[in-house]
């Protein structure tokens, strides 16, 4: 394991370190543009995957893959570097600052262990390729129920860029040795998972080395009395079916519960048929709706699984009540609402934590700029250089 | 004090139990029970018609007992679910919640099934268990591996052996589980100084963690010829897809106990009755074939296609819905998130449907809930 991890670190060293950083965007950028192809090998290969092993739908899987490329494209990765770091040239050399009048430049951690124990696969890839975009070597650890999908990604890394690609390595998942010796060496370690995993995964972390945790979330949807009409009550209800959907409701961006403002056109029982007639389309399967609490509400699921609930609050102010229990562990909410009050309503759900407010319909499709968990991603991961004349 | 219809319906659900204990009934008598039933339930479980209503599903609208609508599991942890005002039951039994660590008492988490009499639940319970488990033989020496109903009153597991140890043991059977740990020692010594043959009742998370006691201490037994095991559960919870050949191995290597007498039970909160593996009746019936789990006359098991919510293709694996007259304090239909096929008149046990114990990135929100 030391040879391994003053290899890794050596590599990185000679093949990394010094390469621009929109060479890598480049390069990992042009990837994606593969990995968008219905006829790409790796692709093909990481749908079985992703069907057989975690149960995704063909057409989940497919959805999954097309909402993490799109979104990992030459522009996309670009504006993610600006949206960050304003100049991402600063990874490469000192840069002026224009406001501080002084020089700056910022390095990435030599190595970052990333550790998933997730099974949502499409964090695990993101995590590696924020990674090598800061010329980091990168060490993983996918939990035992591994899906394997990270794994195919970076063969197929390899067989597009060798050098970038020789930068990763994924430990054995059940080796626990190894994987408390690659946090030790590590400059900065980066955990996926429930409070319980985190905890145990920081308390190996030494002091001086950063530690970031992406912990289990919980988001929903929105609906204000305005926004729902009889006339876009089957459109607004795919929207929502799409939200439920594409994740299979297993997701941080997942919608648990879709709230409805009384006094709109439609009632509970109407958006909640349609939204259940919706579901049933996409998931391909019986739904069944069960009248239950808390107040007003409905589940809709299938078999015996519970797949959401639909309430009806009376106010939308009543939400921030409803939601505040969850505060730290707020995620997304789709907010339908007209424009005036979006704005207020989006004043509110800030105040509490929500850390991204999107369209219905959207939840699944995260720009690759939104700040993760509520902070920023690249410019958090960065020890900084400051230069003065 | 229940009223006159009520006492009227539960003596015809007895006599139907008394009447079939051994035997199949007709189609037709199952099916006028089973509507009668949904009629009353209809009328008096308030919940249960709000979603027979949103099924477009009402008495005297349907053809076969197939088209009750049967309230998935969930319900029972959402809902109450009983046909009576719930401040005069008797017992409520709960579910034993999810797998997750933090689960605690609290209702979110846990289903309940209201009872405003045992009854009926004590009458479903012997005759399949003289069926399926003691055919053969009646005087055993009871082990159970798990909490008594004194020490685990809202468990239906440890009611149901009570009613076993009161019917076939005559109360001297003894538990072994105290605070959810088996007390190793004392069965060791129990068994060792028993002449008789052996009965164990056992979870199969209590079967394991003794097993494992026994060979950590290189100790074996050879238990009397004819010694049986019942074990049940086993993908619930704390142990998931635990290999039923290899426990039932290490159980004729530890105990002596012959795999063809070790029988499993799959029965669960939300119902009356159980099932049972036909493997030690076959034998005894001399009839020759793979066994599979069957219940009583009066439950029956439809297997149903997820896609479509209607019953399977013969032989395909679909979810299990059960309709149990015996549950009729609250809803004789009930959709599980159990997987199986049709085999014969019951059906074999495939597993638990995985989208629920898939989690990705998403918080258990029900932990949070009420909270």
């Amino acid at each position: 394991m030391t040879r391994l991890l003053n290899n890794l670190l050596a590599y990185r060293d000679r093949h990394l370190k010094d390469r621009k950083v929109y060479a890598i965007a480049r390069s990992l950028g042009a990837l994606s543009k593969k990995w968008l192809r219905k006829d790409y090998p790796f692709r093909k290969k990481a749908l079985r995957q992703l069907v057989q092993r975690s149960r995704f739908s063909e057409e989940m899987a497919e959805a999954l893959l097309n909402a993490l490329f799109r979104e990992l494209t030459p522009p996309k990765l670009l504006r993610l570097l600006k949206s960050e770091l304003r100049d991402p040239l600063v990874l490469d050399g000192f840069r002026r600052d224009p406001i501080s009048g002084r020089s700056h430049r910022a390095e990435g951690p030599r190595l970052i262990t990333h550790i998933f124990s997730g099974n949502v696969p499409n964090p695990a890839i993101l995590s590696f390729i924020l990674g090598m975009l800061v010329k980091s070597a990168n060490l993983g650890k996918v939990s035992s129920k591994d899906e394997g999908f990270l794994e195919i990604y970076l063969k197929s890394l390899k067989a597009w860029d060798r050098r970038l690609a020789g930068a990763n390595v994924l430990l054995v998942p059940k080796d626990k040795k190894s994987t408390l010796r690659a946090i030790r060496t590590s400059g900065l370690v980066i955990a996926y998972g429930g409070d319980e995993s985190l905890k145990a995964i920081r308390s190996h972390v030494p002091i001086t080395t950063p530690f970031v945790g992406y912990g289990h979330r919980i988001s929903f949807g929105i609906y204000a009395k305005e926004a729902l009409n009889k006339k876009n009550l089957e459109r607004s209800a795919k929207k929502t079916a799409q939200d439920i959907w594409m994740a299979d409701q297993r997701g941080c961006l997942s919608p648990s519960e879709i709230f409805i403002e009384a006094g709109g056109e439609v009632p509970l029982a109407g958006f909640s048929g349609a939204l259940a007639r919706a579901m049933e389309r996409s998931f391909a399967a019986k739904a069944w709706r069960l009248p239950a609490g808390p107040g007003e509400a409905e589940l809709i699921g299938f078999g015996a699984r519970k797949m959401v609930r639909v309430r009806l609050v009376r106010k939308l102010e009543v939400i921030s009540k409803i939601l505040r229990p969850f505060q730290k562990y707020l995620q997304a909410v789709s907010l339908e609402a007209g424009p005036a009050r979006r704005k207020k309503i989006a004043d509110h759900l800030s105040a509490i934590g929500v850390n991204r407010i999107c369209r219905a319909g959207q939840m699944q499709r995260p720009p690759i700029t939104w700040h993760h968990d509520g902070k920023p991603n690249l410019a958090s991961w960065l020890a900084w250089t400051d230069m003065e004349t | 004090m229940s009223d006159l219809e009520t006492r009227n319906l539960d003596s015809e659900i007895r006599a139907f139990i008394k009447k079939f204990n051994a035997a199949p009934a007709p189609e037709k008598l199952f099916q006028s029970l089973a509507f009668k039933l949904f009629d009353y339930q209809f009328t008096r479980n308030e919940n249960y018609r709000k979603f027979c209503l949103s099924e477009g599903r009402r008495p005297g609208g349907l053809v076969s007992w197939r088209e009750i609508p049967a309230m998935p599991t969930i319900g029972f942890k959402e809902l109450v679910l009983a046909t009576f005002p719930i401040k005069n039951a008797a017992r409520i039994f709960k579910t034993s919640g999810t797998s997750s660590t933090k689960a605690s008492a609290d209702a979110p988490l846990r289903g309940a099934h209201f009872f405003d009499t045992l009854a009926l639940y004590e009458a479903a319970i012997t005759p399949p268990f003289k069926a399926y488990l003691m055919v053969d033989a009646q005087d055993f020496s009871f082990f159970f591996l798990m909490s008594s109903p004194q020490e685990s009153p809202d468990s239906s597991l440890s009611y149901m052996m009570g009613v076993v140890n009161k019917a076939f043991a005559g109360q001297k059977g003894k538990f072994y589980a105290k605070k959810g740990a088996i007390k190793n020692e004392a069965l060791v010594a129990d068994l060792s100084r028993t002449r008789k043959k052996v009965f164990i009742l056992s979870t199969v998370f209590s079967l394991k963690s003794f097993l494992n006691f026994l060979k950590s201490k290189k100790r074996s037994f050879t238990l009397p010829k004819g010694s049986r095991l019942m074990e049940t559960g086993g993908f619930k919870g704390r142990v998931r897809e635990i290999s039923k050949p290899r426990l039932y191995a290490e159980c004729e290597k530890r105990l002596g106990i012959d795999r063809h007498f070790c029988v499993s039970e799959y029965g669960m909160t939300e119902l009356s009755s159980q099932f049972y593996d036909t493997t030690l009746r076959d034998q005894f019936l001399k009839i020759k074939r793979k066994p599979f789990k069957e219940g009583p006359a009066w439950i029956r098991t439809l297997v149903i296609d997820p896609r479509s919510g209607r019953a399977a293709k013969k032989g395909r694996a679909g979810l299990l819905r059960h309709f149990d007259l015996a549950n009729r304090g609250s809803v004789l239909a009930v959709q599980t998130e159990d997987i199986g096929r049709a085999v014969g008149d019951g059906f074999e046990l495939l597993g638990r449907a995985s989208g629920s114990e898939l989690r990705g990135c998403s918080l258990n929100y029900e932990e949070f809930l009420n909270s």
